[in-house]
Protein backbone atom coordinates (compact mmCIF):
# COMPACT_ATOMS: atom_id res chain seq x y z
CA UNK A 1 0.00 0.00 0.00
CA UNK A 2 1.34 3.42 -0.92
CA UNK A 3 0.19 6.69 0.60
CA UNK A 4 -2.00 9.10 -1.35
CA UNK A 5 -0.38 12.13 -2.97
CA UNK A 6 -2.17 14.52 -0.57
CA UNK A 7 -0.99 12.66 2.52
CA UNK A 8 2.56 12.47 1.19
CA UNK A 9 2.53 16.23 0.65
CA UNK A 10 1.06 16.89 4.13
CA UNK A 11 3.65 14.74 5.92
CA UNK A 12 6.63 16.04 3.96
CA UNK A 13 7.39 19.00 6.20
CA UNK A 14 7.37 17.23 9.61
CA UNK A 15 9.25 14.26 8.11
CA UNK A 16 11.98 16.49 6.70
CA UNK A 17 12.30 18.49 9.92
CA UNK A 18 12.40 15.27 11.93
CA UNK A 19 15.20 13.72 9.81
CA UNK A 20 17.18 16.96 9.75
CA UNK A 21 16.81 17.31 13.54
CA UNK A 22 18.97 14.19 13.82
CA UNK A 23 21.63 15.02 11.22
CA UNK A 24 22.35 17.31 8.29
CA UNK A 25 21.59 15.76 4.92
CA UNK A 26 21.10 16.44 1.19
CA UNK A 27 18.21 15.89 -1.23
CA UNK A 28 19.07 12.49 -2.67
CA UNK A 29 19.92 11.03 0.76
CA UNK A 30 16.64 12.39 2.19
CA UNK A 31 14.60 10.62 -0.51
CA UNK A 32 16.43 7.36 0.18
CA UNK A 33 16.00 7.73 3.94
CA UNK A 34 12.23 8.30 3.68
CA UNK A 35 11.93 5.30 1.37
CA UNK A 36 13.76 3.18 3.95
CA UNK A 37 11.81 4.51 6.94
CA UNK A 38 8.45 3.91 5.27
CA UNK A 39 9.37 0.50 3.89
CA UNK A 40 8.86 1.84 0.37
CA UNK A 41 5.34 3.18 1.01
CA UNK A 42 6.38 6.83 0.78
CA UNK A 43 8.19 7.79 -2.40
CA UNK A 44 9.14 11.42 -2.85
CA UNK A 45 9.91 12.90 -6.23
CA UNK A 46 12.47 15.64 -6.77
CA UNK A 47 9.67 17.91 -7.99
CA UNK A 48 8.04 17.62 -4.58
CA UNK A 49 11.09 17.51 -2.30
CA UNK A 50 13.21 20.46 -3.45
CA UNK A 51 10.45 23.12 -3.41
CA UNK A 52 9.55 22.03 0.15
CA UNK A 53 13.21 22.24 1.23
CA UNK A 54 13.57 25.67 -0.37
CA UNK A 55 10.35 26.90 1.25
CA UNK A 56 11.48 25.69 4.70
CA UNK A 57 14.79 27.47 4.12
CA UNK A 58 13.12 30.74 3.10
CA UNK A 59 10.93 30.49 6.23
CA UNK A 60 14.09 30.14 8.33
CA UNK A 61 13.36 26.64 9.66
CA UNK A 62 16.38 25.08 7.97
CA UNK A 63 19.66 26.42 6.55
CA UNK A 64 21.78 25.14 3.69
CA UNK A 65 25.42 25.06 2.71
CA UNK A 66 27.46 23.60 -0.15
CA UNK A 67 30.10 21.06 0.72
CA UNK A 68 32.33 18.69 -1.20
CA UNK A 69 31.41 15.04 -0.81
CA UNK A 70 33.96 12.25 -0.41
CA UNK A 71 33.92 11.84 -4.20
CA UNK A 72 34.85 15.50 -4.67
CA UNK A 73 31.40 16.46 -5.99
CA UNK A 74 29.71 19.50 -4.46
CA UNK A 75 26.42 18.83 -2.68
CA UNK A 76 23.92 21.14 -1.06
CA UNK A 77 23.41 20.08 2.55
CA UNK A 78 20.53 21.15 4.75
CA UNK A 79 20.52 21.43 8.52
CA UNK A 80 17.84 22.38 11.00
CA UNK A 81 17.65 25.82 12.64
CA UNK A 82 16.49 26.21 16.29
CA UNK A 83 13.24 27.73 14.90
CA UNK A 84 12.79 24.51 12.90
CA UNK A 85 12.98 22.44 16.08
CA UNK A 86 10.19 24.53 17.62
CA UNK A 87 8.18 24.12 14.42
CA UNK A 88 8.76 20.34 14.46
CA UNK A 89 7.58 20.11 18.08
CA UNK A 90 4.31 21.91 17.33
CA UNK A 91 3.74 19.86 14.15
CA UNK A 92 4.30 16.56 15.98
CA UNK A 93 1.78 17.67 18.60
CA UNK A 94 -0.74 18.42 15.82
CA UNK A 95 -0.14 15.03 14.21
CA UNK A 96 -0.46 13.29 17.60
CA UNK A 97 -3.78 15.07 18.19
CA UNK A 98 -5.04 14.12 14.70
CA UNK A 99 -3.89 10.52 15.19
CA UNK A 100 -5.54 10.27 18.64
CA UNK A 101 -8.83 11.63 17.25
CA UNK A 102 -8.72 9.21 14.35
CA UNK A 103 -7.97 6.25 16.64
CA UNK A 104 -10.80 7.21 18.99
CA UNK A 105 -13.24 7.53 16.10
CA UNK A 106 -12.38 4.16 14.54
CA UNK A 107 -14.91 2.27 16.72
CA UNK A 108 -17.80 4.27 15.35
CA UNK A 109 -16.56 3.99 11.76
CA UNK A 110 -16.68 0.13 11.77
CA UNK A 111 -13.28 -0.16 10.13
CA UNK B 1 26.59 -17.59 -31.01
CA UNK B 2 26.70 -14.59 -33.34
CA UNK B 3 26.59 -11.35 -31.40
CA UNK B 4 23.63 -9.14 -32.20
CA UNK B 5 24.16 -6.00 -34.31
CA UNK B 6 22.88 -3.86 -31.41
CA UNK B 7 25.49 -5.21 -28.98
CA UNK B 8 28.30 -4.86 -31.49
CA UNK B 9 27.56 -1.22 -32.33
CA UNK B 10 29.67 1.25 -30.31
CA UNK B 11 27.61 3.19 -27.79
CA UNK B 12 27.02 6.79 -28.85
CA UNK B 13 25.63 7.72 -25.46
CA UNK B 14 27.47 10.54 -23.73
CA UNK B 15 26.34 11.17 -20.17
CA UNK B 16 27.67 14.73 -19.98
CA UNK B 17 25.81 15.79 -23.15
CA UNK B 18 22.58 14.13 -22.04
CA UNK B 19 22.78 15.66 -18.59
CA UNK B 20 23.38 19.07 -20.14
CA UNK B 21 20.33 18.61 -22.40
CA UNK B 22 18.17 17.64 -19.42
CA UNK B 23 19.28 20.71 -17.46
CA UNK B 24 18.61 22.90 -20.52
CA UNK B 25 15.02 21.65 -20.38
CA UNK B 26 14.80 22.92 -16.82
CA UNK B 27 16.44 26.19 -17.80
CA UNK B 28 14.29 26.59 -20.91
CA UNK B 29 12.21 29.45 -19.57
CA UNK B 30 15.13 30.71 -17.51
CA UNK B 31 13.07 30.54 -14.35
CA UNK B 32 15.21 28.13 -12.39
CA UNK B 33 18.29 29.67 -10.79
CA UNK B 34 21.89 28.46 -11.16
CA UNK B 35 21.84 27.14 -7.58
CA UNK B 36 18.70 25.06 -8.17
CA UNK B 37 20.16 23.63 -11.39
CA UNK B 38 23.40 22.69 -9.60
CA UNK B 39 21.35 20.94 -6.93
CA UNK B 40 19.35 18.98 -9.54
CA UNK B 41 22.55 18.00 -11.36
CA UNK B 42 24.15 16.80 -8.13
CA UNK B 43 21.00 14.77 -7.37
CA UNK B 44 20.91 13.13 -10.81
CA UNK B 45 24.61 12.25 -10.65
CA UNK B 46 24.12 10.63 -7.21
CA UNK B 47 21.24 8.56 -8.53
CA UNK B 48 23.09 7.56 -11.71
CA UNK B 49 26.13 6.49 -9.65
CA UNK B 50 23.90 4.34 -7.40
CA UNK B 51 22.14 2.70 -10.36
CA UNK B 52 25.45 2.01 -12.12
CA UNK B 53 26.92 0.41 -9.01
CA UNK B 54 23.77 -1.78 -8.94
CA UNK B 55 24.80 -3.09 -12.38
CA UNK B 56 22.96 -0.82 -14.83
CA UNK B 57 24.66 0.65 -17.88
CA UNK B 58 25.29 4.39 -17.94
CA UNK B 59 22.54 4.90 -20.51
CA UNK B 60 19.93 2.89 -18.58
CA UNK B 61 20.94 4.56 -15.31
CA UNK B 62 20.44 7.99 -16.87
CA UNK B 63 17.06 7.02 -18.36
CA UNK B 64 15.84 5.65 -15.02
CA UNK B 65 17.09 8.67 -13.08
CA UNK B 66 15.18 10.98 -15.47
CA UNK B 67 12.09 8.83 -15.16
CA UNK B 68 12.20 8.99 -11.34
CA UNK B 69 12.79 12.73 -11.53
CA UNK B 70 9.47 13.25 -13.31
CA UNK B 71 8.58 15.93 -15.83
CA UNK B 72 10.79 19.05 -15.49
CA UNK B 73 7.66 21.23 -15.84
CA UNK B 74 6.52 20.04 -12.41
CA UNK B 75 9.66 21.36 -10.71
CA UNK B 76 9.59 24.58 -12.75
CA UNK B 77 5.96 25.17 -11.71
CA UNK B 78 6.78 24.57 -8.02
CA UNK B 79 9.83 26.86 -8.07
CA UNK B 80 7.81 29.55 -9.87
CA UNK B 81 5.20 29.39 -7.10
CA UNK B 82 7.94 29.72 -4.51
CA UNK B 83 10.22 32.32 -6.06
CA UNK B 84 7.96 34.07 -8.55
CA UNK B 85 8.20 33.74 -12.29
CA UNK B 86 10.05 36.93 -13.18
CA UNK B 87 13.61 37.26 -14.42
CA UNK B 88 14.26 39.38 -11.34
CA UNK B 89 13.26 36.47 -9.10
CA UNK B 90 15.69 34.24 -10.96
CA UNK B 91 18.47 36.81 -10.65
CA UNK B 92 17.78 37.22 -6.93
CA UNK B 93 17.78 33.48 -6.41
CA UNK B 94 21.00 33.07 -8.40
CA UNK B 95 22.63 35.80 -6.33
CA UNK B 96 21.64 34.00 -3.14
CA UNK B 97 23.46 30.95 -4.51
CA UNK B 98 26.71 32.85 -4.88
CA UNK B 99 26.40 35.08 -1.80
CA UNK B 100 25.21 34.06 1.63
CA UNK B 101 22.89 36.94 2.52
CA UNK B 102 23.76 36.81 6.23
CA UNK B 103 27.51 36.82 5.56
CA UNK B 104 27.21 39.73 3.12
CA UNK B 105 25.05 41.64 5.62
CA UNK B 106 27.64 41.08 8.36
CA UNK B 107 30.43 42.24 6.03
CA UNK B 108 28.55 45.38 5.06
CA UNK B 109 27.48 46.07 8.64
CA UNK B 110 31.02 45.58 10.01
CA UNK B 111 32.55 47.81 7.32
CA UNK B 112 29.86 50.50 7.61
CA UNK B 113 30.03 50.65 11.42
CA UNK B 114 33.84 50.59 11.56
CA UNK B 115 34.35 53.11 8.75
CA UNK B 116 31.53 55.31 10.04
CA UNK B 117 33.02 55.54 13.53
CA UNK B 118 36.50 56.10 12.15
CA UNK B 119 35.46 58.91 9.80
CA UNK B 120 33.35 60.48 12.56
CA UNK B 121 36.31 60.34 14.95
CA UNK B 122 38.62 61.85 12.31
CA UNK B 123 36.19 64.69 11.53
CA UNK B 124 35.55 65.42 15.23
CA UNK B 125 39.32 65.48 15.67
CA UNK B 126 39.56 68.30 13.12
CA UNK B 127 40.50 66.39 9.94
CA UNK B 128 38.64 67.42 6.75
CA UNK B 129 36.89 64.57 4.96
CA UNK B 130 38.58 65.38 1.63
CA UNK B 131 41.99 65.03 3.32
CA UNK B 132 41.20 61.34 3.71
CA UNK B 133 40.52 60.75 0.01
CA UNK B 134 43.61 60.21 -2.11
CA UNK B 135 43.07 57.93 -5.14
CA UNK B 136 46.77 57.67 -6.06
CA UNK B 137 47.72 56.52 -2.54
CA UNK B 138 44.79 54.07 -2.61
CA UNK B 139 45.93 52.57 -5.93
CA UNK B 140 49.52 52.36 -4.75
CA UNK B 141 48.58 50.53 -1.51
CA UNK B 142 46.01 48.27 -3.20
CA UNK B 143 48.38 47.35 -6.05
CA UNK B 144 51.26 46.72 -3.66
CA UNK B 145 49.06 44.60 -1.39
CA UNK B 146 47.87 42.46 -4.33
CA UNK B 147 51.45 42.03 -5.55
CA UNK B 148 52.78 41.10 -2.10
CA UNK B 149 49.97 38.59 -1.53
CA UNK B 150 50.47 37.08 -4.98
CA UNK B 151 54.18 36.57 -4.30
CA UNK B 152 53.42 34.04 -1.57
CA UNK B 153 49.96 32.72 -2.46
CA UNK B 154 48.51 31.74 -5.87
CA UNK B 155 45.90 34.29 -6.98
CA UNK B 156 43.34 31.52 -7.52
CA UNK B 157 43.67 30.38 -3.91
CA UNK B 158 43.06 33.93 -2.69
CA UNK B 159 39.99 34.35 -4.93
CA UNK B 160 38.69 30.96 -3.85
CA UNK B 161 39.05 31.84 -0.16
CA UNK B 162 37.08 35.11 -0.55
CA UNK B 163 34.49 33.40 -2.80
CA UNK B 164 34.03 30.63 -0.18
CA UNK B 165 33.75 33.22 2.58
CA UNK B 166 30.95 35.22 0.91
CA UNK B 167 29.10 31.99 0.17
CA UNK B 168 29.13 31.20 3.91
CA UNK B 169 31.43 28.20 3.53
CA UNK B 170 34.51 27.55 5.62
CA UNK B 171 37.55 29.18 3.98
CA UNK B 172 41.30 29.16 4.36
CA UNK B 173 41.94 31.59 7.26
CA UNK B 174 45.64 31.64 6.42
CA UNK B 175 44.84 33.48 3.17
CA UNK B 176 43.15 36.33 5.05
CA UNK B 177 46.12 36.56 7.43
CA UNK B 178 48.45 36.88 4.44
CA UNK B 179 46.24 39.50 2.79
CA UNK B 180 46.02 41.44 6.06
CA UNK B 181 49.81 41.38 6.46
CA UNK B 182 50.26 42.38 2.80
CA UNK B 183 48.05 45.44 3.36
CA UNK B 184 50.04 46.44 6.45
CA UNK B 185 53.31 46.01 4.53
CA UNK B 186 51.93 47.83 1.48
CA UNK B 187 50.80 50.73 3.70
CA UNK B 188 54.28 50.95 5.22
CA UNK B 189 56.06 50.73 1.83
CA UNK B 190 53.80 53.33 0.22
CA UNK B 191 54.16 55.55 3.27
CA UNK B 192 57.93 55.25 3.02
CA UNK B 193 57.70 56.18 -0.68
CA UNK B 194 55.75 59.32 0.30
CA UNK B 195 58.39 60.12 2.89
CA UNK B 196 61.14 59.80 0.26
CA UNK B 197 59.22 62.13 -2.07
CA UNK B 198 59.19 64.69 0.72
CA UNK B 199 62.86 64.24 1.49
CA UNK B 200 63.91 64.62 -2.18
CA UNK B 201 61.80 67.73 -2.68
CA UNK B 202 62.85 69.51 0.46
CA UNK B 203 63.32 72.81 -1.39
CA UNK B 204 59.81 72.74 -2.86
CA UNK B 205 57.23 73.20 -0.06
CA UNK B 206 54.28 72.15 -2.27
CA UNK B 207 55.90 68.80 -3.11
CA UNK B 208 56.91 68.35 0.51
CA UNK B 209 53.25 68.63 1.55
CA UNK B 210 52.10 66.18 -1.14
CA UNK B 211 54.72 63.62 -0.10
CA UNK B 212 53.83 63.82 3.57
CA UNK B 213 50.08 63.64 2.87
CA UNK B 214 50.70 60.53 0.73
CA UNK B 215 52.80 59.08 3.52
CA UNK B 216 49.98 59.59 6.06
CA UNK B 217 47.09 58.45 3.91
CA UNK B 218 48.96 55.39 2.57
CA UNK B 219 49.29 54.21 6.16
CA UNK B 220 45.56 54.84 6.67
CA UNK B 221 44.65 52.76 3.59
CA UNK B 222 47.06 49.99 4.56
CA UNK B 223 45.56 49.70 8.04
CA UNK B 224 42.00 49.93 6.68
CA UNK B 225 42.73 47.11 4.19
CA UNK B 226 44.13 45.07 7.09
CA UNK B 227 41.05 45.76 9.25
CA UNK B 228 38.51 44.81 6.55
CA UNK B 229 40.00 42.29 4.10
CA UNK B 230 42.32 40.67 6.65
CA UNK B 231 41.13 40.89 10.24
CA UNK B 232 37.45 41.33 9.33
CA UNK B 233 37.32 38.18 7.20
CA UNK B 234 39.23 36.22 9.86
CA UNK B 235 36.63 37.31 12.43
CA UNK B 236 33.84 36.52 9.96
CA UNK B 237 34.89 32.88 9.78
CA UNK B 238 36.30 32.35 13.24
CA UNK B 239 34.28 29.56 14.77
CA UNK B 240 33.74 28.86 18.42
CA UNK B 241 36.28 26.29 19.56
CA UNK B 242 34.45 25.04 22.63
CA UNK B 243 31.34 26.14 24.46
CA UNK B 244 33.44 26.80 27.57
CA UNK B 245 35.25 29.59 25.72
CA UNK B 246 32.67 32.08 26.90
CA UNK B 247 33.49 33.62 30.22
CA UNK B 248 31.15 35.82 32.18
CA UNK B 249 31.98 39.55 31.77
CA UNK B 250 31.67 39.89 35.56
CA UNK B 251 34.98 38.05 35.90
CA UNK B 252 36.97 40.57 33.89
CA UNK B 253 35.18 43.82 34.74
CA UNK B 254 36.77 44.01 38.23
CA UNK B 255 40.43 43.55 37.13
CA UNK B 256 39.90 45.94 34.20
CA UNK B 257 38.42 48.55 36.52
CA UNK B 258 41.39 48.09 38.90
CA UNK B 259 43.88 48.59 36.03
CA UNK B 260 42.13 51.77 34.81
CA UNK B 261 41.80 53.12 38.35
CA UNK B 262 45.51 52.52 39.07
CA UNK B 263 46.55 54.35 35.88
CA UNK B 264 44.21 57.26 36.53
CA UNK B 265 45.49 57.54 40.11
CA UNK B 266 49.07 57.74 38.79
CA UNK B 267 48.17 60.44 36.28
CA UNK B 268 46.02 62.52 38.57
CA UNK B 269 48.58 62.38 41.38
CA UNK B 270 51.10 63.83 38.87
CA UNK B 271 48.81 66.86 38.62
CA UNK B 272 47.47 66.20 35.10
CA UNK B 273 43.82 67.35 34.97
CA UNK B 274 41.26 64.68 34.04
CA UNK B 275 40.04 66.88 31.16
CA UNK B 276 43.46 66.59 29.49
CA UNK B 277 43.20 62.79 29.57
CA UNK B 278 39.95 62.62 27.61
CA UNK B 279 40.07 62.41 23.85
CA UNK B 280 36.66 61.63 22.35
CA UNK B 281 37.80 61.49 18.67
CA UNK B 282 40.58 59.10 19.73
CA UNK B 283 38.14 56.90 21.63
CA UNK B 284 35.84 56.81 18.59
CA UNK B 285 38.63 55.87 16.17
CA UNK B 286 40.03 53.16 18.47
CA UNK B 287 36.57 51.76 19.16
CA UNK B 288 36.12 51.55 15.37
CA UNK B 289 38.87 48.91 15.23
CA UNK B 290 37.01 46.80 17.78
CA UNK B 291 33.71 47.46 15.99
CA UNK B 292 35.17 46.19 12.69
CA UNK B 293 35.83 42.82 14.31
CA UNK B 294 32.57 42.62 16.29
CA UNK B 295 30.53 43.80 13.27
CA UNK B 296 31.96 41.08 11.04
CA UNK B 297 31.60 38.31 13.63
CA UNK B 298 28.66 35.95 13.70
CA UNK B 299 29.00 35.48 17.46
CA UNK B 300 31.62 36.71 19.87
CA UNK B 301 33.65 34.38 22.03
CA UNK B 302 37.01 34.43 23.73
CA UNK B 303 38.76 33.31 20.55
CA UNK B 304 38.07 36.79 19.19
CA UNK B 305 40.03 38.56 21.93
CA UNK B 306 43.42 38.62 20.12
CA UNK B 307 41.62 39.88 17.00
CA UNK B 308 39.93 42.63 18.99
CA UNK B 309 43.35 43.54 20.43
CA UNK B 310 44.84 43.74 16.92
CA UNK B 311 41.88 45.84 15.79
CA UNK B 312 42.44 48.25 18.68
CA UNK B 313 46.17 48.57 17.88
CA UNK B 314 45.62 49.08 14.15
CA UNK B 315 42.94 51.72 14.69
CA UNK B 316 45.10 53.33 17.39
CA UNK B 317 47.68 54.02 14.67
CA UNK B 318 44.92 55.57 12.55
CA UNK B 319 43.96 57.76 15.52
CA UNK B 320 47.57 58.94 15.81
CA UNK B 321 47.66 59.71 12.06
CA UNK B 322 44.45 61.75 12.26
CA UNK B 323 45.83 63.73 15.20
CA UNK B 324 49.05 64.42 13.30
CA UNK B 325 47.19 65.41 10.11
CA UNK B 326 45.25 67.91 12.20
CA UNK B 327 48.44 69.14 13.91
CA UNK B 328 50.26 69.63 10.62
CA UNK B 329 47.32 71.58 9.21
CA UNK B 330 47.68 74.01 12.14
CA UNK B 331 51.46 74.27 12.51
CA UNK B 332 51.36 78.05 12.65
CA UNK B 333 49.57 77.92 16.01
CA UNK B 334 51.95 76.68 18.77
CA UNK B 335 49.07 75.90 21.18
CA UNK B 336 47.49 73.58 18.60
CA UNK B 337 50.86 71.87 18.07
CA UNK B 338 51.05 70.92 21.75
CA UNK B 339 47.44 69.78 21.83
CA UNK B 340 47.89 67.72 18.66
CA UNK B 341 51.01 65.94 19.90
CA UNK B 342 49.47 65.21 23.31
CA UNK B 343 46.31 63.98 21.53
CA UNK B 344 48.37 61.63 19.38
CA UNK B 345 50.24 60.29 22.43
CA UNK B 346 46.97 59.85 24.32
CA UNK B 347 45.48 58.01 21.35
CA UNK B 348 48.38 55.56 21.20
CA UNK B 349 48.14 55.07 24.98
CA UNK B 350 44.42 54.25 24.74
CA UNK B 351 45.08 51.74 21.95
CA UNK B 352 48.00 50.04 23.71
CA UNK B 353 46.10 49.85 27.02
CA UNK B 354 43.02 48.37 25.33
CA UNK B 355 45.10 45.88 23.32
CA UNK B 356 47.02 44.73 26.41
CA UNK B 357 43.78 44.41 28.41
CA UNK B 358 42.10 42.41 25.64
CA UNK B 359 45.13 40.12 25.23
CA UNK B 360 45.30 39.62 29.01
CA UNK B 361 41.71 38.33 29.02
CA UNK B 362 42.75 35.60 26.60
CA UNK B 363 43.83 32.47 28.44
CA UNK B 364 47.29 31.30 27.35
CA UNK B 365 46.37 27.62 27.42
CA UNK B 366 43.94 28.08 24.53
CA UNK B 367 46.43 30.06 22.42
CA UNK B 368 46.74 27.46 19.66
CA UNK B 369 49.51 28.18 17.11
CA UNK B 370 47.05 28.52 14.21
CA UNK B 371 45.15 31.20 16.11
CA UNK B 372 48.20 33.30 16.83
CA UNK B 373 47.27 36.73 15.52
CA UNK B 374 49.24 38.67 12.91
CA UNK B 375 52.24 40.62 14.22
CA UNK B 376 50.36 43.90 14.08
CA UNK B 377 52.32 45.34 17.00
CA UNK B 378 55.54 45.27 14.94
CA UNK B 379 53.76 47.04 12.08
CA UNK B 380 52.34 49.57 14.50
CA UNK B 381 55.87 50.30 15.75
CA UNK B 382 57.15 50.81 12.18
CA UNK B 383 54.17 53.02 11.34
CA UNK B 384 54.90 55.16 14.40
CA UNK B 385 58.55 55.45 13.32
CA UNK B 386 57.42 56.63 9.85
CA UNK B 387 55.03 59.13 11.41
CA UNK B 388 57.80 60.44 13.64
CA UNK B 389 60.02 60.82 10.53
CA UNK B 390 57.22 62.73 8.75
CA UNK B 391 56.79 64.97 11.73
CA UNK B 392 60.50 65.59 11.96
CA UNK B 393 60.62 66.51 8.25
CA UNK B 394 57.84 69.06 8.67
CA UNK B 395 59.48 70.62 11.73
CA UNK B 396 62.81 70.73 9.88
CA UNK B 397 61.21 72.29 6.79
CA UNK B 398 59.51 74.93 8.94
CA UNK B 399 62.72 75.83 10.71
CA UNK B 400 64.59 76.00 7.36
CA UNK B 401 62.11 78.40 5.75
Amino acid sequence: MTLSKDLIAATAEPLLLSILSRKESYGYALIKEVQGLSGGRVTWTEGMLYPVLHRLESQGFITSFWQESETGRKRKYYKIHPDGLTRLKSQLEEWDAANATLTASRGTLFV
Amino acid sequence: MRPSRRAAAPSLFDLETELRKFLWLLDDKQLVSRGCLDEVESHLRDEIDDLMSAGHSQETAFARACQTFGPPEELIAEYSKLYGSSKYAKLKNTASHYFDRRVVMRMLMGTAMGLGMMVLGAILGGVHFNQLLMPDAFLMVFGLAIGLTWLGTPALRVLEAYSDAVQGKGADLDVFRRVGRSFLNAGLLASFAGLLTSAFSFQDPSQLGVGIATSFIALVYGFLGYLTLGLGFEALLLKRVTATDVRSPVRWIAPLFLAIAATLFGWLSDGIPLRALTNLPGVLVISAGVVFVTGFSRELHRGHLPYLANGALASGILGVIFQLVYTMSNLSDPTQLGLGVSGALLCSWYAIFLAIALRSMYPDETLAPERTPSPVAAHAGLALALLAADFWLVILANSTH
